[in-house]
């Protein structure tokens, strides 16, 4: 059962791409909506949206966002999240962000997050743009997402 | 002086715990230095309470529950620095 639009689809046919990569999405990474509304009202500016590449990680409990977009939009924490590392347990800070997913496309589409983890995704170079964005599961329980070897495609539906 | 981001309220929420996990279990608190500024059903709630009040300053936006329920994230490609291999 669509959640969002029924009609929503992201596919990637791109045979080779898929299979080195993984299925990848563009999105935009804006401040909140509720502190848009605020800045606004304030008269202040309202910092631009960042955009990327954002990998779908199944492996991800929660979605990561590179700490430079973060620190770029001005945001301030809400709350705090241990990590499970290899070299034990650290903490890292939790933001809120509004993210879009296909920005370019007719039809893009926005989710509130009320919190995704700053993390460091360094600078790798991601075909269509640069990676600042890993969507975990958290994201994943909103939408249905078919990944389709053989075909080397994968489907998003919300 | 707080250092760190939200460790004065980190502080605060921590030296409550016990009393918050009785009185708000299952809610979420906003936070803002040492004082509980709200109870809310939600993060969201939350978030726009504390954005209403304080605009883009720091505060605690926090789930009331036993420390071993606490969210702890996992990112296994990250971890091992493999997000995509090449040849």
């Amino acid at each position: 059962m669509p959640l969002i639009d029924g009609n929503f689809r992201l596919e990637r046919p791109a045979i080779e791409e898929l299979h080195r990569i993984g299925p990848i999405v563009e999105v935009e990474i804006r401040i909140p909506q509720p502190l848009q509304r605020r800045l606004a009202e304030e008269g202040q500016s309202i910092p631009h949206p960042i955009s990327g590449i954002a990998v779908i990680d199944t492996g991800a409990s929660i979605t990561g966002v590179e700490m430079n977009v973060l620190q770029s939009l001005g945001i301030q924490p809400v709350s705090r999240v241990i990590l499970h590392t290899p070299s034990g347990p650290a903490t890292t800070y939790l933001y809120p962000v509004s993210l879009i997913l296909n920005p370019r496309s007719p039809n893009p589409l926005g989710f509130d997050f009320g919190a995704v983890a700053s993390v460091s995704l360094g600078q790798l170079p991601i075909p269509g743009g640069q990676l600042i964005a890993l969507l975990g599961r958290d994201f994943l329980r909103r939408c249905v997402l078919i990944y389709h070897g053989p075909q080397a495609r994968f489907t998003l539906c919300l | 002086m707080a250092n760190e981001p939200l460790e004065l309220e980190y502080k605060f929420y921590e030296s409550k715990r016990a009393e918050f996990l009785k009185k708000y279990s299952g809610k979420v608190l906003l936070i803002r230095g040492e004082e509980r500024i709200g109870v809310f059903d939600s993060e969201q709630q939350a978030y726009e309470e504390g954005v209403n009040r304080f605009g883009n300053e720091a505060f605690l936006v926090i789930r009331v529950v036993p420390q071993e329920k606490e969210v702890i994230a996992t990112f296994p490609a990250l971890y091992t620095g493999v997000i995509y291999a090449t040849n």
